[in-house]
């Protein structure tokens, strides 16, 4: 009997810190959503979105509350084609009668659930074959980057479309659809940023020591990417949502659901702008807008927390400041005056700066006016000097 | 004296090759021989130096004494364990009493992990350690290494590349290893703060009994910290023995430039510079003869032909050169 007892606190005592690490992790996980939350905060455009963002995942989650009519429930389905009202903020439906303004609220929950699950399947798929095909290399990089390449070049939308007519327009398939095709990109950016942290010095030294390959990704590999991916997810996110509405639009989304881009595709066959509906138009087109801008800020503002040369005032703010501070309080003072202006001073001060540097580099900024300018007025002034003479 | 003790590290007739991708299809494999033929014995406490310049195998070489490398042919003995004989669950157990230094200490910390998450990552792969027994190991390791435990939660970027440096030795040191590689661990770092990690280590291996393996291209630290050195060129042994007698009397004539080139703060003492003639020959297709070949400026007409022998000159002094008999006939007639 005590060694079965014995036996069972032991199982239960591995279960105990199995469990203890499944936490951790989460924890860790929630830690680095909240820090990148704080990061994204900071900065302008990434508070844009994540606003947004808030307001739709409220929309979505809190729907049945806020939407004054539930559009999936028919006996809620009013007189066809009304106008706007307080009792139909946006009108009612030509085809069916069901309040517009509810199935925007609605909508936002397929656009955005299939958005986000499709970005979270193709962040986990790409970064599992990225990873493995960085890290592990081989065989396993040659097969991956050989059906990475394959895929790239097939193009997506039309075959979503030949698939869905095939697998019938559930939202399993058209998740899986765009899950397999839009992980290679992703695949692509992590493998090469694992092979980079793969030759590090500290995952040798952890090597050395006798740590397993699933330790050095998940402690040091993945870590590393795991900003990439969610930069990443917020971008596809959009990208999907946008391919969703589109794919609705066609009369190839899911027939039972409510989405903004079903609601397009209704208005449209029924002719809203022709009774002049144009709400019904304008409120899905607004939604889709909102969601696909908002994922857009997010991923963009994370690109330029990421990439230290997209951060902000770096070229364009920088030599603005310089000319209005320096350079053009003194070409102004030196036209009133009358006095001589020297030609190089425009190209001078702007070379002073590694930034204006490469504007020139670049050909965004041409001194070319501000050299007529002063080679107007030398001349002038000479003109002057010989009518004196 | 050495002869009566155990060899710490011994490594018989060790040779390794890496295969280099073919430039047309069907060609016949070729190999670049980085380590040709090496025989050395580390003895315990000492500091061994590894000597030669970039690219002639020292780091492959460094590998295989911690048996990271597989080797073409050769044996390696840690402890009278041969290491090149052992599955790879008995060579992770060999391996924690191994460890090693990074020449970059920028590349060798993670950047995301925080100077306790560094130090205790050893404690944790090898597992057994509460989180109060890791805190407490990694701010005394701290404070061995002359940094303050309080540093524990901050991250690399807050340290200075000496400051780095230390870090990454207290990452080698937490498990107590008996042996360690330092791999350039003073090249990438200002000149004033070398002599500084110089005597850390030197501190350490009196407190801790360590034996190093220290690489390096700079001889004037191998003449101050090694007790041994073993001068590489070209994947092979040139020179090899104690650092006494090798420096008051380089033989090899790459031994002999080599110390020309060390840089002397004795203005009013001019030596002789030797001056070596042409370039590395390529790794793939070595010359035929001796591996100095080409470069040497005491060439003879034999070196073409066959490869010198190591041979003992002295105790503890051994010499890969056609030469040296030579000399000798020629100093005694």
């Amino acid at each position: 009997m005590k060694t079965i007892q014995g036996q069972d606190q032991e199982f239960a005592t591995k279960i105990l810190s199995v469990l203890k690490k499944i936490g951790i992790t989460c924890l860790r996980i929630l830690e680095g959503i909240w820090s990148f939350i704080k990061k994204l905060w900071k900065h302008k455009q990434g508070r844009v979105g994540l606003i947004i963002v808030a307001l739709l995942v409220f929309c979505a989650v809190f729907a049945p509350i806020i939407a004054p009519y539930n559009p999936y429930d028919v006996t809620q389905r009013a007189e066809k084609g009304l106008s706007p009202s307080w009792d139909h903020l946006l009108g009612t439906s030509i085809t069916t009668g069901q309040d517009i303004f509810s199935m925007l609220i609605y909508g936002a929950r397929s656009s955005l659930s299939i958005g986000l699950i499709t970005g979270l399947v193709i962040a986990v798929l790409g970064s599992l074959l990225g990873i493995a095909a960085g890290y592990i290399g081989g065989w396993v990089d040659t097969i991956i980057m050989r059906i990475v390449d394959i895929l790239l070049v097939i193009p997506t939308l039309p075959l979503v479309i030949v698939m869905t007519n095939v697998l019938g327009t559930s939202y399993a398939v058209i998740v899986l659809v765009f899950a397999a095709f839009g992980w290679t990109g992703l695949a692509r950016v992590i493998r090469s940023q694992v092979m980079l942290i793969k030759n590090a010095n500290y995952v040798k030294a952890a090597e050395l020591i006798g740590a397993s390959k699933w330790y050095i990704m998940w402690r040091h590999i993945l870590p590393a990417v795991s900003n990439l991916l969610i930069m990443s997810t917020a971008l596809t996110s959009a990208g999907i949502m946008v391919a969703e509405a589109g794919l609705s639009f066609l009369g190839l989304g899911n027939p039972e659901a409510v989405s903004w881009g079903k609601m397009l595709a209704d208005a449209q066959s029924s002719g809203a702008m022709l009774f002049g509906h144009w709400w019904s138009i304008l409120a899905p087109g607004i939604g889709i807008f909102l969601a696909v801008f908002s994922f857009m800020r997010i991923g963009l503002a994370m690109e330029e927390i990421l990439n230290p040369r997209m951060r902000k005032g770096s070229s364009m703010v920088k030599v603005f400041k310089h000319l209005n501070n320096k350079y053009l309080e003194e070409v102004f003072a030196s036209m009133d005056d009358g006095s001589k202006l020297k030609g190089e001073y425009a190209t001078c001060s702007i070379n002073e700066t590694p930034e204006g540097r490469e504007m020139l580099a670049c050909g965004e900024y041409a001194p070319s006016e501000e050299v007529a300018v002063t080679a107007n007025g030398e001349e002038s002034k000479r003109k002057e000097d010989d009518e004196s003479a | 004296m050495r002869k009566n003790e155990k060899p710490l590290i011994k490594l018989e007739n060790v040779s390794v090759s890496f295969p280099v991708k073919n430039d047309f299809p069907f060609q016949k494999k070729r190999y670049v021989r980085a380590v040709t033929d090496v025989s050395m014995e580390i003895y315990p406490g000492e500091t061994f130096g590894l000597v030669g310049e970039s690219g002639c195998g020292k780091s492959t070489l460094a590998n295989t004494t911690l048996g990271i490398q597989k080797v073409d042919s050769g044996k390696i003995f840690f402890e009278d364990q041969e290491l090149t004989a052992m599955d790879k669950k008995q060579l992770k157990a060999a391996r924690r009493s191994m460890q090693m230094i990074f020449q970059d200490p920028f590349s060798s910390l993670n950047p995301r992990f925080s100077v306790y998450e560094i130090i205790s990552e050893p404690l944790r792969i090898v597992g057994g350690y509460t989180r109060e027994q890791m805190r407490e190991l990694v701010g005394n390791m701290l404070q061995e290494v002359g940094l303050s435990a309080g540093d524990m939660d901050r991250f690399p970027s807050d340290f200075s590349g000496g400051q780095k440096q230390r870090i990454g030795i207290a990452r080698a040191l937490i498990l107590k290893p008996k042996y360690l590689v330092c791999d350039e661990p003073v090249s990438a770092l200002d000149v004033s703060v070398h002599a500084q990690i110089l005597n850390l280590l030197m501190d350490l291996q009196d407190k801790y009994h360590i034996t190093y393996l220290f690489i390096s291209h700079n001889l004037a630290v191998v003449k101050r910290i090694c007790s041994r050195v073993l001068v590489m060129y070209f994947g092979k042994v040139m020179e090899y023995g104690d650092v006494d007698k090798i420096f008051a009397n380089p033989v090899h004539p790459y031994t002999q430039a080599l110390m020309s080139a060390i840089f002397d703060t004795d203005i009013d003492h001019k030596h002789e510079r030797v001056r070596l003639k042409g370039e590395v020959p390529s790794p793939i297709n070595p010359p035929i003869g001796c591996r100095f070949c080409g470069r040497c400026p005491q060439e003879l007409d034999r070196c073409k032909e066959g490869d010198p022998p190591l041979l003992e000159i002295e105790e503890d002094h051994y010499v890969a050169c056609f030469r040296h008999g030579i000399v000798e006939a020629e100093t005694d007639g």
